[in-house]
């Protein structure tokens, strides 16, 4: 029998319904939840220009452990922006609150609002999903798609990991709080519990645990304590 | 009648007003001593200079003794058949210095027997119990604490003065302020100066009194007992050669004086800490009973009111709600009345400012200033605020309620719609005090904050970054999950594919098919045969390994057997190309389907 050459038709109309798919469902998926934030976002407000307004408003009236949760608040959606930064400081230094260092990691590697650097990442890695399914399954027989998928791939993965990075960077803010005012530190969590020290308006602390009206924080300098739920904010 | 009482001036500066003794008909004054006092408290000298009367009345009655300087009280002095009491007029203190150099002060002591420890100092409001005073070994000094009362709840606050007692000539200086000794109460930090000075007489011998405000809370319950310390430093009189043969007492008088001993370097300094004795306290738990869902830990006596900036708006317009907490007790603990989700406004959430009316923030109010947005047009009405907290005296909890408030909203021009950013901000800004808002633009640089930004597009539904929302991170995983499933499906795929194009080449190959077929439509049995033949011949050498000109009819014929499709096909075959003969379309598709079927046994066999 002659050998007979087969066209590849039915491998490739499969890879390109099955990118369809993917990029249908991916952009649906942004789509939705984009346009679902956009509804939600009329009536909460949560951008870091109204928070810093909000955080001077604060710092003008005296109210240090408001102003410094609104711009540390500011501070998660735009971590680069000097203004932040520096009437943060200002206020802090005003207060007579210590200097908030933080790691090296959390210092260099909060590259921008970490909700644009999400959508980066998802499309990036929808990138190098499709790229490698081009690669893979189109790229044997048609060097345009071999190269295509090459170059989204190659897009793709650093976008990957720049989110990656980003939300790693990021986690911390989750367990980050602020003393909204002055209160003391105790030993248990109970309302009658020694006072260890007492933390000033304005301070950031970690929160580690928490029982009934009271979480267990931590300071910068590894002082714990357990402080009455009032008097924190959760920064996030 | 029949004693006398002593008038001491003092004036706080370096020197003391040109004034002769005061002339009280029925009165004698008797200038009996002058002295100038340096005193360091805290690493800040005061200088004080005083003169001492001896008052002797000529008969009974009440005397007021006015006219002693600027800016001095006056002075009762009540004289009976018994003795001699002196007060001052008007509530004031009659020693309270005032500023360095120009104010003074008067105090006076009855001399009778029973005048007392004190006299004119301490705050009258808080009486002292027995006991209080307490002199350190040397009777150089003394701490003691007025409280007004002893039994407490947890977390409540009370007003205490600490007062500092300090022989004169004897404490050279205080070296801090007190300190409270032990864990179970939390004391308000202390001012670096004292905020009251005062003199009194204790023992007949004088004193100068320090007197710190402050807030004492006790943390957990318990009968608890608390000490105050303070350091200071004393002047300890030297063994002086001799002293043993000082018999008469007016001279030993003399050479013990703090002042004849420091003039002539009998005595050295040494630092000390005096403590107060133990004030006893019973410390009650808040009770569990009756506690509200509110109670955020307030505890005294509060009233509530509340009050709008605007009562007529246009939807749209921010407008700020005042809540006022007054009254007394920890207003640490006191938090905001929350209004909460209102129908048809748009809450914010407030912002808080205490107005302390003492300096130990005991006493005041408390604001919480809300900025709110009315979201449709019409008599609105807010619902009241409710504030918790428990009346230490009554021994319960309280609740307050304030009044339902209304406001007309008028409906907004027929304009776009303000932007969120935009009546966020004005919110924000209705939250401040009047005078700063139009400033507050133009100083953003004169109170040290950089300026505030232009409104941004860019919005989120909630702080937490999308990376920890699950709703969103469904979005990553959801891709994650989908390139394995489009990895499976197109492999899949791949296989079904090759496996197709294996069938079609070892059964049917399209060429052949393409020219049986195409053979058939034309009529060319000739060329129909020969095609199907030779396929079949290929097919048939590929499985049984021999050439393809070796298979032939007899062959076949041997192999197959003389009934087989594909023996019948080579004979048919030969009849067609040999002898011409015709064949309809229909048998040709018949021999079509004979061919396809032998090719597919040869490849499933």
């Amino acid at each position: 029998m002659n050998a007979v050459t087969t066209t590849a038709t039915p491998r490739s109309a499969g890879a390109q319904a099955a990118l369809l798919l993917l990029a249908a469902v991916t952009y649906g998926w942004i789509g939705i939840a984009a346009a679902a934030s956009a509804n939600q976002s009329v009536a909460t407000e949560h951008s870091a220009a109204f928070l810093y307004n909000a955080a001077n408003a604060y710092a003008r009236r005296g109210n240090v452990g408001l102003a410094v949760l609104y711009y540390e608040r500011a501070r998660v959606l735009a971590p680069n922006d000097p203004d932040i930064a520096a009437n943060l400081e200002h206020v802090r230094a005003a207060a007579g609150l210590p200097i908030q260092a933080g790691s090296w990691f959390e210092n260099h590697t909060r590259l921008g609002n970490p909700n644009v650097l999400f959508w980066c990442g998802v499309a990036g890695l929808a990138l190098l999903a499709m790229g490698t399914l081009v690669l893979r399954f189109n790229g044997r027989q048609r060097r345009d798609r071999r190269r295509l998928g090459l170059v989204a791939a190659i897009a793709g993965a650093p976008l990957c990991m720049v989110a990656i990075v980003d939300c790693l960077s990021t986690m911390p803010l989750l367990h980050e709080a602020v003393m909204l005012r002055a209160g003391p530190a105790r030993v248990s969590p109970v309302p009658g519990g020694d006072a260890l020290f007492t933390l000033p308006a304005g301070q950031v602390v970690w929160v580690t645990d928490h029982y009934q009206d009271y979480k267990l924080i931590e300071t910068d300098a590894g002082r714990s304590g357990w402080v009455a739920a009032d008097d924190i904010a959760p920064v996030t | 009648m029949g004693e006398g009482a002593e008038l001491t001036i003092i004036a706080s500066g370096d020197e003391l007003p040109r004034m002769g003794p005061p002339v009280i008909p029925g009165l004698d004054f008797v200038p009996v001593g002058q002295s100038r006092r340096i005193e360091s408290v805290n690493g800040v000298t005061h200088a004080t200079s005083s003169v001492t009367y001896e008052v002797t009345p000529r008969q009974a009655g009440t005397y007021v003794i006015s006219g002693l300087g600027p800016g001095m009280p006056a002075l009762t002095l009540k004289v009976d058949a018994g003795g001699v009491n002196g007060s001052s007029s008007g509530g004031a203190n009659s020693s309270a210095a005032g500023s360095a150099g120009s104010g003074g002060g008067a105090s006076g002591a009855g001399n009778a027997p029973n005048a007392g420890n004190t006299s004119n100092a301490g705050n009258p409001s808080i009486p002292l119990p027995p006991g209080a005073t307490q002199m350190s070994a040397n009777g150089a000094a003394f701490v003691r604490l007025r409280l007004p009362t002893h039994e407490l709840y947890v977390g409540q606050s009370v007003p205490v003065d600490i007062e500092v007692g300090t022989r004169d000539g004897v404490v050279a200086s205080l070296n801090g302020t007190p300190t409270l000794n032990g864990d179970a109460f939390t004391l308000d930090k202390l001012s670096p100066q004292p905020d009251r000075r005062s003199e009194e007489s204790i023992g007949g011998k004088p004193y100068t009194v320090f007197t710190w405000h402050s807030v004492l809370a006790a943390v957990k319950p318990g009968v608890l007992s608390l000490t105050m310390q303070t350091p200071l430093t004393v002047r300890v009189q030297t063994q002086r050669p001799g002293a043993q043969f000082l018999d008469d007492s007016n001279l030993a008088d003399l050479f013990n004086d703090p002042a004849f001993q420091g003039f002539f370097g009998g005595s050295t300094e040494r630092d000390i800490t005096v403590s107060s004795p133990p004030a006893n306290f019973t410390v009650l738990e808040l009770p569990a009973e009756g506690k509200p869902k509110d109670f955020s830990g307030a505890v005294g006596k509060f009233t509530l009111s509340a009050e709008l900036s605007e009562h007529q708006v246009t939807e749209g317009d921010p407008v700020t709600l005042r809540m006022r907490v007054s009254g007394e007790g920890n207003f640490d603990r006191v938090s905001s009345p929350t209004l909460g989700s209102v129908e048809n406004w748009k809450t914010y959430q407030p912002t808080a400012k205490f107005t302390s009316a003492d300096n130990t923030e005991y006493r005041g109010d408390k604001t919480f200033d809300e900025p709110l947005v009315a979201t449709a047009p019409g008599k609105q009405t807010l619902p009241s605020l409710s504030f918790s907290y428990f009346d230490p005296d009554a021994h319960r909890y309280e609740t307050l309620h304030s009044a339902p408030l209304t406001v007309d909203v008028a409906a907004a021009p027929a304009t776009a719609p303000p932007r969120a950013e935009q009546t966020a901000s004005a919110a924000a800004a209705a939250s401040m005090p009047p005078a700063s808002m139009p400033a507050a633009a133009s100083k953003a640089h004169a109170d040290g904050l950089r300026p505030d930004h232009a409104p941004s597009n860019s919005y989120g539904n909630s702080i937490v970054p999308l990376y920890f929302q699950p709703a969103y991170l469904s979005v990553p995983t959801l891709v994650i999950l989908a390139f394995p499933g489009a990895w499976a499906w197109l492999r899949r795929r791949e296989r079904r594919g090759q496996q197709r194009s294996d069938v079609t080449r070892t059964v049917a190959p399209g060429w052949l098919v393409g020219q049986l077929e195409r053979t058939a439509a034309s009529g060319d049995a000739s060329g129909f045969f020969h095609a199907a033949r030779s396929g079949v011949q290929s097919a048939l050498a590929t499985r049984w390994q021999v050439p393809p000109e070796a298979v032939n009819l007899a062959t076949v014929n041997a192999r197959l057997g003389a009934e087989s499709d594909v023996r019948r096909l080579f004979a048919v075959a030969d009849e067609a190309i040999y002898s011409g003969r015709r064949f309809a379309r229909s048998e040709l598709e018949n021999w079509k389907g004979v061919v396809v079927r032998t090719m597919h046994e040869e490849t499933v066999s």
